[in-house]
């Protein structure tokens, strides 16, 4: 009895007693505290890493983060809502930007949105924290040079969205006054002055080159070729845009030539730095143009966002291009998630420098060869393009649409003779896949490479052929025509098609969409020359080719409104800037929503 | 037939010679025989061997007889019994007395009594039958009854639905009066209520309790699926249908979810199996707060079976259940597809991909070029079948009491070939044993072993998932080909067809094993010197432990040609085989001490109270492996991966709670009641300085049947009117914010080598701390006429401060970093119940009939926001002083029906006019400012929660027979009604309420294929609005007639017959969806199962 009461207390006083600290006494178990970061360099490291990562925008703009930036579909979106292509999942309507295209870009936003102060505030954290760490002066120099440089890529992407937008160059604390807490919106003018000035600094303070283990890293030539592209846009919007809003957005047109100015001295100093190089080692022309992505570290590549084949969804660095713009057979039977406009695919001038636009009432009479509709192009829609007897993996790409029979009727399901009616890519959409950036080498159908971000292509975020471009447009436009034909027929020439011999605003810009298609350029090169409510408020076209089944040569039919007769482009005045939405407006009074919202 | 050997050890050795002198002493008055012959083994040292089933019928015995001689002492034992003996040395064989001749040479006799209750009141309608036979007789208005026995006839039965059953011996009496206790709903019902136990008549809070015989009625896979429309302010939403995760939504009033205690202990409750359960409790208001910081949402307490001081009860339950789809849409014919297609691109301005002779051959399916497959008919069973066994053992002595069972269940899905589907096996002991006047423990042990398996694409609602690929198979291909080895396309977006994908054998599948052990260790000492004064320790060990395995394998499909006879590959999914493990594993250890006290002063006060200290520590494992690229799909284990391809990772979290506990119970001459409760808590995941959250609550009682003005009435049963105030807590909100840090976040490559990112974890809070609740509750429970009319009445009010919310307002966007969510947010709930119920006998007929109904909503305080100035953003966004259950969309008036109708529009659609064709939606302008825009919403309707429930159950009994029956339905709520999330394929119901130029009417349901892009803004001509009513629970049971059993070895026998889900009215029925069907998700989740069991129970 006595035995049993102690026993009962002992075990119950035990409970009591121990368990108190035991139970709270509790730590998250996967926290790296603060202090720790900053005293080792390689946490340091780690979180710069993590900047890049946090910058989705790097990857052609896209509007996800983390690993829904380029390991998705959003690394086509900014192409998508051009006059380049759109996509063609049919069934996946809802996931893409696309549909913002036809007049749904509204107050709400949603199109290609990057409120990039999350990044921004990581960056001036690093910025601030740099000086206390145990790093040496040099390192410390060229680590708080690039992160300004990313600071500035970050402003660079939001500016060309949204234009003017707060200026924020400190750690904000919860403590700082309102009026710090609180930011209007500086202009558009001050924050292309902000990005122009950070890259005089950077590029006076990061390395010349960047060794082949340290590609990804910005260079010197890095910070020009940022500073000569936003140059370039602040240029033209003050040339062809209007001021509104105070200049919260728009640039005063007085201040054009400055700019032209700036981005021609930036260009002209990659030039003359001998340092880069057009890419040329390929004898064949359209070989040697899809190398450029092809070919790593290559003579052209000033600054890239590097990929290796592992799936990035599983910790690699993998992108997405093979799996959604190949043509069939794809794992998912899907590839071909791009499809070009005929329009974009006829600017592609002939060889010889006539253009290269089909005349479509007589290409849809009578029967063709492949060779003669796509005869003689300029050497870079080879490069840019797929369609019809494309040659791929060691067969050629089949898009018929249809079997013209003996008696003139037209079959399409079964087979005829033997002959399929139908090709086995998806010939229901413009008929025009995107060759640019696909690697022929990569299988989608097989083990590893059959995820989605599995593709090892680095994507180019500045080139030597972007920076001849903007050498020539800004040289156009403070009148050096000389510089401006040359930079251009420099391009040209290598591209393998005749030179111009006169040089207009026009050619200038044609050269651009031509040589720069699908590399996200398009889209804002028409918003900052102001001619995007025309460009882009355009009912497209694809094309079908119909295989007579007796001659093996092709009836063409065109395809107008190829996006659907419901789905009109548009592209309205007001959306020369995104919206700043509800959400960022509604709680800041400061923060003005652009014009047309 | 059971035999027993009774044997004393202690004699044994010696028996034989010297024992046989033995004389007997004996004095027992009304002792049970087994005790007698107990006594008497002990005494002669002889050995008694006998049939357990004939020693049952025996009655108690009287005698009292001094050193009589072991024969004299038998013989007066067994003159009374139905039974004789016969001595062989020194064993005592019992033996039937022989039966005699014919009934009719045995006297008819009489017998007569009363039946009353436990407080002297007849009752009338009792059934009163002979144990055995089919002949018995009902009491009347006055609680008597007669009935003519013969001598063989042993024992009456007394039943009725209120009142617990009994049974007595006649043993030669002529008058019987006999007295039942009431049953469930009933004031000395004992309720489980936090940390204890209460008679239901001496509550004070809001509790609802339902027993074990109401949720075995009809078999269900899920417990939770049981208690829906049986508690009055339970809210359940059951949205899917799919084995192993049917399991309803539940939320106590709307509050939230609320946490399971089993037996004491924080629990997963969806697996046990309801035939373990003795009762579930749901805590609804200040009644809650003895659980503290967990308890904010309401606490559903569940108590499993324990031993009873009986004779061993053995139940074994067998079922075999058919389910099929409650609603599923049906997909169109190939012919139909084709009609459907062309008309959508025609409404795109292209040209139409079928011609009319294709779609007449279609239709006619002559040609097996032009087949028409329905796919979900190809895939799906239109029965999946599930079976249940259990078996309990339920008994004990004094001493020691013991409950043991064993559950078996296995549910198949709808798929037809190996789609998968779960097992359970759940396994109890629960065992209480006295070691001492003063000291007694339980041990319990349980195991709940689980195998869900299902295709790796998995059947959870939206896209990409099997549904999806439903959707996604097309009605123009085969679903076989002459040459059956080839698998048949049928499009499906790259899985072939639903009818691979939902084979495990073909494309892979994603296996759960999981277990989940509880042991607990409890001890109570009774402190003999201070009386009512004991102390508990409870100790409870969990561990959750599953293991995933994710195996994916290649496959490939083709499309074959009639005319040349080729086999073509249409694609494939992937090419080799990839497998990943996931380990998961939760370890909790629960402490408890507590002290308590249970005393009469005097014959007015009653006083009980309880302290307790408790401690909780958590702890989570994570381990995963994975390999891609495997050598052959025949072997899935991860060595036969490729080496290259290999990826783990680990994760673990860690977590605990201390709490102090005290309540007091005071009542007044049993009429006055008050309790209150006090409970602080502290959890580790707030900081040391906001750690602590204290929640006290106070309820009071008046039980006005006790007082002289009514008890005097006979009318009157009971009547109690009760308030409770409490408070509580949920601190659900988010782990460890006080602190900051970074984890390892994203990965960069420079060069060749991929970096590692490190990421914020964002801006600490160490101010951050519990959501608080309070809640105020006014109830009544009455019963009137011996029941004739019995109900509850709640009304309740609850605020919920200090929700988490990321502070908006004061800080931009442009501020950059992650805000700490701070205690800024808060709610208020309301609302009713009401259930009435009434039982009684209509002649042989008892019945028991209850309702309820109940309503709850809730509204926002403060909603952290925008100060929104714009007036149409404040109507439409802000959501502070508002309903949370308010849904903003476009105002839709049919489609179109003409051009001059889009022509004579006064406003711009976004996107301009032009796209717009008769047969697109058409919207209204509701501001009238000439522009469709997100300015014209309005209010379209109520949410997607209920906010009307409703419930009733009906039980009857008739002889053998029993009925039971539950409706269950709820109102008040909407549901988006959207019929094609993005499959390629139509449903039937697409088909039929198209817009088409022919038809031409306004009220079609669905716009014009391939319409407007506005056709898609949210409207009230998709979100519409829902309410049900449904049988949801019926079975039908006989009992077989005793005679039959009798000499078997069995108590009873029953079976019966039931269903769930049986009818349903549901204004959703055209669209052919549950009314519970995820919002928006017509067609894309697991459907509802309607199920028909038959089932048989057994008794020993």
């Amino acid at each position: 009895m006595k035995k049993l009461l102690f026993i009962f207390s002992t075990l119950s006083a035990g409970i009591f007693f121990s368990c108190n600290r035991e139970a709270l006494n509790k730590t998250p178990l996967n926290i790296i505290s603060d202090a720790n970061v900053w005293n080792d360099p390689a946490l340091i490291n780690a979180y710069l890493t993590q900047i890049y990562f946090d910058m989705p925008v790097l990857g052609n703009d896209c509007s996800g983060n983390g690993w829904s930036g380029d390991a998705v579909w959003y690394a086509f979106d900014v192409n998508d809502v051009s006059d380049e292509c759109f996509p063609q999942w049919r069934d996946w309507k809802p996931s893409t930007a696309y549909l913002y295209k036809y007049g749904n870009l509204n107050i709400s936003g949603g199109l290609l949105d990057w409120w990039g102060y999350g990044t921004v505030r990581e960056i001036n954290q690093f910025i601030e924290h740099i000086p206390t760490t145990p790093l040496t002066a040099a390192q410390k120099s060229s680590m708080l040079a690039e992160a300004r440089f990313l600071r500035a890529f970050a402003y660079f992407s939001m500016v060309k969205r949204y234009g003017g937008i707060p200026l924020i160059t400190k750690v904000q604390n919860l403590t700082d006054p309102d009026s710090t807490l609180y930011p209007a919106r500086a202009t558009e003018q001050r924050i292309y002055d902000f990005i122009i000035s950070e890259m005089d600094t950077c590029a006076a303070a990061l390395p010349d080159v960047v060794s082949a283990d340290q590609m990804g890293h910005p260079s010197k030539y890095a910070a020009l070729a940022l500073q000569g592209r936003a140059a370039l846009y602040a240029g033209s919007i003050a040339q062809f845009g209007t001021v509104q809003l105070n200049g919260v957005v728009g640039i005063p047109a007085n201040l054009a030539n400055a700019y032209y100015q700036k981005s021609y001295t930036a260009s002209q100093a990659i030039i003359n730095s001998g340092k880069y190089a057009l890419y040329a080692l390929d004898a064949d022309k359209t070989t040697n143009f899809r190398n450029i992505f092809l070919v790593k570290n290559n003579s052209e590549v000033i600054f890239c966002k590097k990929h290796d084949a592992n799936n990035e969804f599983t910790g690699g660095n993998g992108w997405c291009v093979d799996f959604f713009n190949c043509p069939r057979p794809q794992a998912w039977s899907r590839g071909l998630y791009d499809q070009a406009y005929l329009e974009l695919a006829e600017s592609f001038e002939h060889i010889d420098g006539t253009p290269g636009t089909l005349d479509r009432t007589a290409i849809q009479q009578g029967l063709y060869s492949i060779d003669s509709i796509w005869a003689n192009k300029d050497p870079r829609f080879y490069a840019t393009f797929y369609t019809q007897g494309t040659a791929w993996k060691g067969s050629t790409l089949d898009f018929h649409a249809g079997l013209r029979l003996p008696d003139g009727s037209i079959q399409t399901s079964g087979t005829y003779n033997g002959i399929s009616a139908t090709g086995d890519q998806d010939f229901q959409g413009t008929g025009i896949g995107v060759l640019k950036y696909l690697d022929e080498s990569h299988d989608n159908m097989a083990g590893a490479n059959s995820g989605w971000p599995t593709s090892a292509q680095d994507w180019l975020i500045f080139r030597y052929a972007e920076i001849l471009l903007n050498d020539a447009e800004a040289a156009f436009e403070l009148g050096n025509t000389a510089e401006a034909l040359n930079a251009v027929n420099q391009v040209r020439s290598r591209a393998g098609i005749v030179p111009l011999t006169t040089i207009t605003r026009d050619t200038i810009h044609h050269e651009r969409k031509v040589e720069l298609a699908f590399e996200g350029q398009r889209y804002w090169d028409v918003r900052r020359w102001r001619t995007a409510t025309s460009d882009l408020s355009v009912r497209w076209s694809g094309i079908r080719y119909i295989l007579d089944a007796a001659s093996g040569k092709y009836q063409i039919q065109i395809i107008d409104d190829v996006d659907g007769s419901s789905n009109i482009p548009q592209f309205r005045q007001e959306n020369y800037y995104l919206p700043i939405t509800i959400a960022r407006t509604a709680n800041n009074p400061k923060l003005v929503e652009n014009p047309g919202y | 037939m059971k035999l027993t050997i009774l044997i004393c050890f202690a004699t044994f050795l010696h028996a034989s010679a010297s024992s046989y002198a033995q004389k007997i002493t004996l004095n027992v008055k009304n002792a049970p025989l087994d005790k007698v012959l107990e006594d008497l083994s002990q005494q002669s040292g002889y050995h008694f061997l006998y049939d357990e089933q004939l020693l049952s019928q025996g009655s108690p015995v009287t005698l009292d007889i001094k050193n009589a001689p072991v024969e004299a002492a038998l013989n007066a034992c067994f003159a009374t019994q139905p039974f004789s003996y016969v001595l062989r040395y020194n064993n005592v064989i019992l033996t039937a007395k022989p039966r005699a001749s014919s009934e009719s040479t045995i006297g008819r006799s009489v017998v007569a009594g009363l039946v009353t209750d436990d407080q002297n009141q007849p009752i009338a309608g009792v059934s009163v039958t002979i144990k055995g036979t089919e002949r018995g007789v009902t009491t009347d208005k006055s609680g008597r009854f007669s009935i003519v026995v013969t001598a063989t006839d042993t024992i009456l039965e007394f039943s009725s639905v209120s009142y617990t059953s009994k049974e007595i011996r006649i043993s030669g009496r002529t008058s019987i009066n006999v007295s039942l206790t009431p049953k469930a709903n009933s004031l000395n019902d004992i309720v489980v209520v936090g940390y204890g136990t209460q008679k239901k008549g001496t509550i004070t809070g809001s509790i609802s309790s339902v027993k074990t015989e109401d949720i075995t009625a009809a078999p269900v896979a899920s417990t939770i699926n049981s208690l829906a429309g049986r508690l009055p302010g339970l809210i359940s939403q059951q949205t899917s249908g799919q084995p192993g995760a049917d399991q309803a939504s539940i939320s106590i009033r709307g509050y939230g979810s609320a946490i399971w205690i089993v037996d004491g202990v924080e629990s997963d409750f969806n697996n046990i199996d309801p035939n373990e359960i003795e009762s579930i409790s749901i805590l609804k208001d200040g009644a809650a707060s003895i659980y503290g910081s967990r308890a904010g949402n309401g606490v559903v307490l569940v108590t499993t079976k324990r031993g009873k001081a009986e004779k061993p009860e053995i139940n074994f339950n067998s079922s075999y259940t058919l389910q099929d789809n409650t609603y599923m849409a049906q997909p169109v014919s190939s012919a139909e597809y084709a009609q459907l297609e062309n008309e959508l691109y025609t409404n795109q301005g292209k040209p139409a991909p079928y011609t009319q002779d294709q779609i007449n051959k279609y239709a006619t399916g002559t040609d097996p070029a032009y087949p028409n497959t329905n796919w979900e008919k190809v895939a799906t069973k239109p029965f999946a079948s599930q079976t249940n066994q259990n078996l309990s053992v339920r008994g004990g002595t004094e001493n020691i009491k013991y409950f043991g069972f064993f559950g078996y269940l296995d549910q198949n899905p709808i798929w037809r070939e190996n789609g998968g589907g779960y097992k359970r096996y759940n396994v109890q002991s629960n065992l209480d044993a006295r070691i001492s006047d003063n000291l007694s423990i339980q041990l319990d042990i349980s195991d709940v072993a689980e195998y869900k398996s299902q295709p790796n694409r998995g059947e959870g609602a939206g896209i990409n998932t099997l549904w999806q690929d439903l959707w996604n198979s097309l009605p123009i291909y085969p679903s076989k080909f002459p040459d059956p080895t080839y698998n048949s396309y049928a499009n499906g977006q790259g899985v072939g067809s639903i009818a691979l994908i939902s084979n495990e054998d073909i494309a892979g599948f994603d296996n759960v094993n999981s277990e989940n052990l509880k042991g607990t260790f409890g001890a109570v000492y009774k402190f003999k010197p201070v009386s009512g004064l004991s102390a508990k320790a409870f100790i409870n060990y969990n561990k959750i432990s599953s293991t995933e395995k994710y195996f994916v394998k290649p496959y490939s499909f083709y499309t074959y040609d009639y005319s040349s006879q080729q086999y073509t590959l249409a694609g494939a999914l992937g090419t080799q085989a990839q497998l990943t493990y996931n380990e998961n594993s939760a370890e909790n250890i629960d402490r408890q001490f507590s002290l308590n006290y249970d005393h009469s002063f005097g014959s007015d006060h009653h006083v009980t109270a309880l302290a307790l200290y408790e401690a909780i520590d958590y702890s989570t494992t994570f381990l995963t492996a994975a390999r891609t690229n495997f050598l052959t799909e025949d072997i899935q284990e991860l060595y036969a991966g490729a080496v290259q391809t290999s990826s783990a990772n680990s994760s673990a979290t860690q977590m605990g709670r201390a709490s102090y506990v005290g309540r007091v119970n005071y009542s007044y001459k049993n009429k006055y009641l008050l309790e209150s409760i006090f409970r602080a808590d502290a959890s580790a995941e707030f900081p040391p300085e906001h750690r602590w959250g204290y929640f006290p609550s106070f309820s009071a009682g008046w039980r006005m049947d006790q007082e002289n003005f009514l008890q005097r009435k006979t009318w009157v049963d009971e009547v109690k009117v009760r308030a409770s105030y409490g408070s509580s807590g949920i601190d659900n909100v988010g782990n460890f914010q006080y602190l900051t840090g970074y984890t390892f976040g994203g990965q960069w490559l420079f060069g060749t080598s991929t970096s590692l990112g490190i990421a914020s974890t964002g801006l600490a809070n160490p101010n951050l701390t519990w959501e608080k609740v309070t809640i105020y509750d006014a109830g009544t429970d009455f019963s009137f006429l011996k029941r004739k009319i019995f109900g509850t009445i709640d009304v309740f009010h609850r605020n919920l401060t200090g929700i988490p919310a990321t502070r908006i307002l004061t800080l931009p966007s442009t501020f950059g970093a992650t805000l700490p969510q701070e205690n800024l947010n808060s709610l208020s709930n309301r609302g009713f119940e009401l259930s009435l119920g009434t039982s009684g006998n209509w002649g042989r007929l008892n019945y028991s009939i209850s309702a309820n109904l109940a309503w709850a909503r809730a509204k926002w305080g403060h909603y952290e926001e925008p100060v929104y100035t714009d007036p149409n953003q404040k109507r439409i966004y802000q959501l502070s002083g508002q309903w949370t259950d308010v849904t903003f969309g476009y105002k839709s008036n049919g489609v179109f029906t003409s051009q001059q109708e889009i022509d004579a529009l006064k406003f711009q659609y976004p996107g301009g006019n032009a796209q717009l064709k008769p047969g697109d939606v058409k919207y209204a302008d509701v501001n009238n400012d000439g522009v469709l825009d997100w300015k014209d919403q309005v209010k379209i309707g109520k949410g997607t929660i209920p906010e009307w429930t409703t419930g009733a159950t009906i039980t009857l009994k008739y002889q053998d027979f029993d009925l039971q029956g539950l409706l269950q339905g709820a109102f008040g709520y909407y549901s988006n009604v959207n019929l094609q999330l993005g499959g390629i394929n139509f449903s039937q119901v697409i088909y039929n309420q198209r817009w088409t130029p022919e038809t031409n009417k306004a009220s079609a349901g669905v716009p014009r294929l391939g319409g407007a892009n506005t056709n898609t803004l949210f409207s009230d001509f998709y979100y519409k609005k829902a309410g049900y009513l449904r049988l949801k629970a019926l079975a039908l049971g006989y009992n077989l007639p005793h005679h039959l059993l009798s000499g078997h070895g069995i108590k009873n026998v029953r079976i019966y017959i039931a269903g769930t889900n049986l009818l349903t009215l549901n204004p959703l029925a055209k669209y052919k969806l549950d009314p519970e069907a995820p919002s928006g998700n017509a067609g894309y989740y697991y459907p509802q199962q309607r199920t028909l069991s038959a089932g048989l129970n057994l008794n020993f």
